[in-house]
This record gives structure tokens, C-alpha cells and sequence, in this order.
């Protein structure tokens, strides 16, 4: 096929205005006015994105104050542990509920033979199945 | 040619040439602007558009080897006024004015005044239930030119009981409004394994508008911080606190200066407490750092940096030598005349009595000098201090804790070595060991001979990835069936010890040595009423999981196991309870 066969703008062109009148046809101010609803239909798409942009960097600065804010959490949370795991308090607490120091001499060792814990459950080391 | 076309060309030339000059100066113009200051031009421009807020790393955790938190971060608060933007409310007059230590009155009643210029640090840290409040108004507009900034300010929960061991952080350089305060870290944990805890900051560059608020659609970059890692110890809070708690009424009963207390796994190499007394408050360092007791705890750790001749407890390690040189074997006796001659310089006994003929066991129980020096002498000197080297003195055991001093021994290459050195070193004099050292030589013996390196570090957690620190075996020293040989002696030393002359702890075999060493002077001698006293104890024999040394610096009562075996007799007895350890089956 050679080019000329192929490329007709003139007959593509009158084919168009065929298709479309009504955009030919258009006065000036017809124009005017489809330019200016394209413009603004455009104008209106590019700040739904922009919105989505913004309302997503929020909603991600918020994400991530949020996650500063458990991270604090969390370390006041170990704060507390590390209180409550105070052995000066847990001494204290002992003390004051008159418990007594463990001696080594309270332990009782109960060698087991593996697989046979019948000496364990008779000196009552380990507790019975209701 | 007319004249009109003439001037006409000679006018159009001219334009032309104007033209062109106006053209080649905007083009040089363009070339300086946009190829010869481009990049100058533009850094300035993006420092006009452009912030950069620094994003500070978390400081990781330490951990105690079951999980309890011994360092951590909360949240601080930091006050900076601006001298001539502030305006406040009478409320929050007063109330930044209270809150702004750091400034002189003067200085504060001219900002509260708004009649000074600049920024103004007024407190780091502020009461977080004042910090509060001061934001609560800065919401409102009741105040304008106060910068309540947040920054991570690290904690410890157990204050002075760890200090020695964790280290403190340091600011570093000044603080500067809006931007983060770097920092230094200093001893212990803190500075051993700062890399790891430090993490690595990260900043958010944006646009920002002439208020200098970021524009939500400009452009942002964001490189995220990568947070330290947690690191997690090998230490228990709870032998440290009884052992603080011991070695404190310990020093105060022997009206003692300081002391130490090292505990370590024989087994492993792991150290499970170190205490030093007195310690200091790690949050308050600058009052430490101004008294002079205290500041020497600020500066070393003193189990790992100060050294001391250890004395008696010494000749556990003579003692392994020469039975593994077979020098000497269990079942001989010396006779101890109470007086040893080397190259004319004389060794007395501590009591300085004789104690006539002593099994090896009875020179330990003994404690016999004279004992020692002779068994110390018939070791070869190369080979003596080649034992001393392998298992950790005169050089630091790499211990993951800044601050380790090598201690020192003078052996046979030193320039003017002799013979009366390695007879004063047999029993523990002329010799300068830390702590650990002597803690991680005895613990070679407890474990049947094998020298591990001590550390502290369990394991370091970066991103859910755990790295487990093994135990470094570093060498074998003596002989297993050579430490049950001297096992065997010190047990009969522990088993003298207790209450009433009995056992150290009724049930279970542990051995036990005591030292007295003297308190030297520079250039004066010894002190003559204080000594370091110290004792040594691990334990089951059979299978020990702890060794524990004890050193009590400065105390008035002269000898050793009066003021330190108590304290490895009450900790031996607490650790074998807390750690489950049954007794000593028959």
C-alpha cells in the first residue's frame, strides 16, 4: 500500500465534520463556553486529587502522630513495670505483709526418672487433675 | 550608495550591535546563573522553601536478662522563650516564669517583660504536669513566643544500683530551639554498646510557607529514623539489689570507704551482678562530677577500673599452678617456720607465727604466706606468669562494659624483675588485679579449667532480628581433675567459715578463700589501721553456677573474712535460694 493510498486527511476531515456537526457549526460564544466547562470540569478533577493528596498526607501525619504517641505509651508502660518490678518495693511489700526470706534450706529436690512422675504427684510437687 | 541608505545601515548596524551586546550579556548572565553559582544558588534558594526538621532515633532498652526494664526513655520537655515575641496571660506569666531554672531572675523578669532578644533555653526538663498546663495555653493563643519542645530524655528506674554498670548519658554541644540536643554517652552499657543503642536519626525536608509552616502539598521528603536496639543484659536485678543492699551494711559496719561485688556464671563467663558502693545518681551527674568521692565512681566503674593488690585470695591461683606443673601434689606437707628468705628479703606469716608442718589444703585454710611463697618458688617463673597471662591479668578480659583498666604484673620481661616478685605475687602482693579478673581466674577453676572471656551483653534486639551473645571460650588453663584438687581444699576452707565455726551455708559445699591486702600510700608505705579486705566463694562444688567476690576498701577491722565472708555467706545463701539450687546431696 503505498502512502497515499493510506494517509486522506481531507476526506478523514470532511468525514469528522459529518460525524460532528454541532462542534463545527459552534459561534464564537458557543466555544467560549465549552472551552470554559472543560477548563472547569479539568479544574475540578485536578483538586479532587489534590484533595485526595492532602486528605491522605493528613490522614498519614495523623498515623504517624498516633504512632509517636503509642511509642510513648509504650515507654511509660515499661516505666511502670520497671516500678512495679522494683525488688526495694517488692522487699518492702514482703515486709510489710510479714512474709519471710526463702532459705535455701526450703528447697526440696525431687529427682525425677523420666517419664515416671509418681514420686512428684505423691510429695505433692505437682498438682492433681481435678 | 545614497547617503539615506548609508546612515540607515550605519543606524541598523549599531541597533544590531546593541542588540547583540544586551543578548551576549544575558546569555553570560544566564551561564554565571544557571551552570557557574548554580548550585550555590540553588542550596540558597531551598534554605528560603525548604525546612528540615530532624527526626530523633529512639535510644534503645536495657533489658535485665529475664525482661526488666533498666533504662528506658520518656518523654521530656524542653522551654525556650523568644525575648521579643512574648506575650502571655498573668497565668502563664507565672507559670513559665516558675518553670524557667535556667535562667538568672534578672534574666527572667526582662523576658517575662519582653524586653530581651533571642531565644532562650529556661528548662531542660520541665515537670511534665507543668509542661502540660504551659501547652494547654499555648493552645489557647494565651501565650505567644514560648516553643514547648518534646525530646526522648533517658531514665533509669533503679538509679545508683546500676549506674557504675550502665553509664549515664551527656548533652554535647549546645541546645539549639528546634532542633534536636546531641549527646554523648558515658561508661558502662551506655558507651560499650552505644552503635547499637544510638540508632540513626532521621529528618523530613519539606516547603514551608514564610510562617514557616509546612505546605501540606509541597514537596516532602522523609528519611525515617532507624531506632537503637534493645539490648538485654546478663544481669539479675535481683542479685544485684541483695547484693547492694549486703555490701552496703557491710560498709557500714566496718566503718569502711567503698567496696565492690562482682557475681559471675562460672559456667558461661556471664556476669550476673556488679555492685559498687557508694554509686552515684546517673540523673544527677553534674553534682556528682563536683564531689570528689563521688566523681571517682562518675569516671570508672571501679569492679572492671580500679585495681588493688587482691592478697590472699591469690593463692587459689598459685595454688592450681603448681599442682597442674606437678610441682607439688595434695598429699604433701612443708613445714611453715613462719619466716621465707628470697634473695635476702624475708616473708612472714599474716599472724606472723609459724604454723609448723601444713598439707596444701591446711595452707589454704591457713592462709599461710610462707605456704605460698615456697610453693610459688618451686614454679618456673616463664611459666608462672604465662598462667597469670592466659587467665586474664596485667592486660583487660574484653569485657563488653567501657571503662576496663589492664591492672598490672610485673613479670619477668619487665626491667627488674625478680625473684621476690613472684614470691610476693604467690600470695597476692606486688601484683595489681580488678575485680572481674580475679572473679574470672577463680571462676576458671570453678569450671574445671576453662577460661571464658566475661561479658554482660545477653543479647542485642534490632527490628525483631536477636543476636545472642555465646560464650567465648577462650582457652583451657588447668586441668579439671587439678581444679577438683583445689575445689576440694577451699570447700574445707568454706566448710569452716559459717556461723559457729560450721559450713558457710548449712547443706551445701562451697568454696570459699579470704584476702587481706594492705592500702598503699604513693611514697609513703601502707596505710596502717584500714585494709582491703576480700573473700571469694562459688559454689555447689559439684557444679557451680556462681562465683562471688568480695572487696571492701578502707574498713577499720583489720582482717579480711570478718568483714567480707559475711557477705558471700548471706549472698551465696540467697543466690542458691533464688536460683533453685537444691543442697548438696550426701
Amino acid at each position: 500500500m503505498s502512502p497515499k493510498q493510506h494517509f486522506k486527511p481531507i476526506s478523514r476531515a470532511r468525514k469528522r465534520r459529518l460525524i460532528m456537526p454541532w462542534y463545527f457549526d459552534l459561534s464564537g460564544k458557543g466555544l467560549f463556553l465549552l472551552v470554559v466547562l472543560a477548563a472547569s470540569l479539568l479544574a475540578l478533577l485536578a483538586l479532587a486529587q489534590t484533595g485526595r493528596v492532602v486528605s491522605t498526607g493528613y490522614h498519614l501525619r495523623e498515623l504517624q502522630k498516633q504512632e509517636k504517641a503509642l511509642l510513648w505509651d509504650q515507654e511509660s508502660l515499661l516505666s511502670q513495670i520497671a516500678q512495679a518490678a522494683d525488688p526495694a518495693a517488692l522487699e518492702q511489700w514482703a515486709r510489710d505483709a510479714k512474709m519471710e526470706s526463702f532459705q535455701p534450706q526450703d528447697i526440696t529436690a525431687i529427682p525425677l526418672v523420666e517419664g515416671d512422675l509418681s514420686q512428684a504427684h505423691a510429695a505433692g510437687a505437682i498438682a492433681e487433675e481435678p | 550608495m545614497s547617503e539615506f541608505t548609508i546612515q540607515a545601515r550605519r543606524r541598523t548596524t549599531f541597533v544590531v550591535g546593541i542588540l547583540f551586546f544586551m543578548a551576549a550579556a544575558l546569555v553570560v548572565r544566564l551561564l554565571d546563573l544557571q551552570l557557574l553559582r548554580h548550585d550555590e544558588l540553588l542550596a540558597r534558594a531551598q534554605e528560603v522553601v525548604t525546612a528540615e526538621l530532624p527526626l530523633r532515633a529512639r535510644r534503645g532498652h536495657i533489658y535485665d536478662r529475664v525482661g526488666r526494664p533498666l533504662a528506658l526513655n520518656e518523654k521530656g520537655y524542653v522551654l525556650w522563650v523568644d525575648g521579643e515575641q512574648f506575650e502571655s496571660s498573668a497565668a502563664g506569666i507565672s507559670l513559665v516564669s516558675n518553670a524557667c531554672t535556667r535562667q538568672s531572675r534578672e534574666v527572667v523578669v526582662q523576658l517575662m517583660a519582653g524586653q530581651a532578644k533571642g531565644f532562650y533555653l529556661c528548662s531542660r526538663w520541665v515537670d511534665p504536669s507543668i509542661a502540660e498546663d504551659i501547652l494547654r495555653l499555648i493552645e489557647a493563643e494565651e501565650i505567644q513566643g514560648v516553643i514547648m519542645e518534646t525530646e526522648p530524655r533517658r531514665i533509669y528506674p533503679y538509679g545508683p544500683l546500676l549506674a557504675p554498670i550502665l553509664g549515664y548519658l551527656q548533652d554535647s554541644g549546645e541546645l539549639v530551639a528546634n532542633d534536636t540536643t546531641p549527646y554523648e554517652s558515658h561508661g558502662g552499657v551506655e558507651e560499650a554498646h552505644d552503635t547499637e543503642l544510638r540508632g540513626v536519626d532521621g529528618k523530613i525536608i519539606t516547603e514551608r510557607d514564610p510562617q514557616n509552616d509546612m505546605i501540606p502539598i509541597g514537596n516532602r521528603e522523609e528519611f525515617p529514623p532507624r531506632d537503637g536496639a534493645n539490648v538485654t543484659l546478663t544481669l539479675d536485678l535481683n542479685i544485684q539489689y541483695m547484693a547492694e543492699q549486703m555490701l552496703s551494711d557491710a560498709i557500714e559496719d566496718a566503718d569502711a570507704r567503698r567496696g565492690d561485688i562482682v557475681v559471675l556464671d562460672p559456667r558461661t563467663g556471664a556476669i550476673l551482678a556488679m555492685v559498687s558502693s557508694p554509686s552515684f545518681d546517673p540523673t544527677r551527674i553534674a553534682e556528682c562530677a563536683a564531689d570528689p568521692v563521688c566523681a571517682e565512681v562518675l569516671y570508672t566503674n571501679p569492679a572492671i577500673g580500679l585495681h588493688y593488690e587482691p592478697g590472699s585470695t591469690m593463692k587459689i591461683v598459685t595454688m592450681a599452678i603448681a599442682l597442674e606443673e606437678h610441682v607439688v601434689y595434695p598429699e604433701w606437707a612443708f613445714e611453715c617456720t613462719g619466716l621465707a628468705n628470697v634473695d635476702g628479703i624475708y616473708f612472714h606469716n599474716w599472724d606472723g607465727g609459724s604454723h609448723g608442718y601444713e598439707t596444701l589444703d591446711q595452707i589454704l585454710l591457713h592462709s599461710c604466706n610462707v605456704g605460698a611463697v615456697t610453693i610459688g618458688q618451686m614454679i618456673n617463673p616463664e611459666t608462672y606468669y604465662g598462667y597469670l597471662d592466659r587467665l586474664g591479668f596485667g592486660h583487660e578480659t574484653g569485657v563488653d562494659l567501657a571503662g576496663e583498666a589492664p591492672g598490672y604484673v610485673r613479670n619477668t620481661e619487665v626491667e627488674g624483675w625478680t625473684l621476690v616478685d613472684q614470691a610476693a605475687n604467690a600470695f597476692g602482693q606486688a601484683i595489681n588485679v580488678t575485680p572481674l579478673q580475679l572473679a574470672s581466674a577463680v571462676a576458671t577453676v570453678a569450671n574445671g579449667g576453662e577460661v571464658f572471656q566475661p561479658y554482660i551483653v545477653q543479647a542485642i534486639e534490632q527490628n525483631g532480628v536477636v543476636t545472642t551473645t555465646l560464650p567465648n571460650l577462650m582457652t583451657r588453663a588447668f586441668h579439671k581433675e587439678v581444679c577438683a584438687e583445689v575445689t576440694t581444699m577451699l570447700v574445707a576452707v568454706g566448710d569452716s567459715k559459717g556461723q559457729d565455726g560450721g559450713p558457710l551455708v548449712p547443706g551445701y559445699r562451697l568454696a570459699l578463700k579470704t584476702g587481706t591486702a594492705q592500702i598503699p600510700i604513693p611514697g609513703e608505705g601502707y596505710e596502717p589501721h584500714r585494709t582491703i579486705a576480700s573473700a571469694i566463694g562459688y559454689g555447689p562444688a559439684d557444679d557451680p553456677q556462681f562465683v562471688i567476690l568480695v572487696r571492701i576498701e578502707g574498713n577499720s577491722v583489720i582482717w579480711g573474712e570478718e568483714v567480707a565472708v559475711p557477705v558471700v555467706r548471706d549472698l551465696a545463701s540467697f543466690t542458691l535460694a533464688y536460683l533453685h539450687i537444691p543442697p548438696t546431696s550426701e
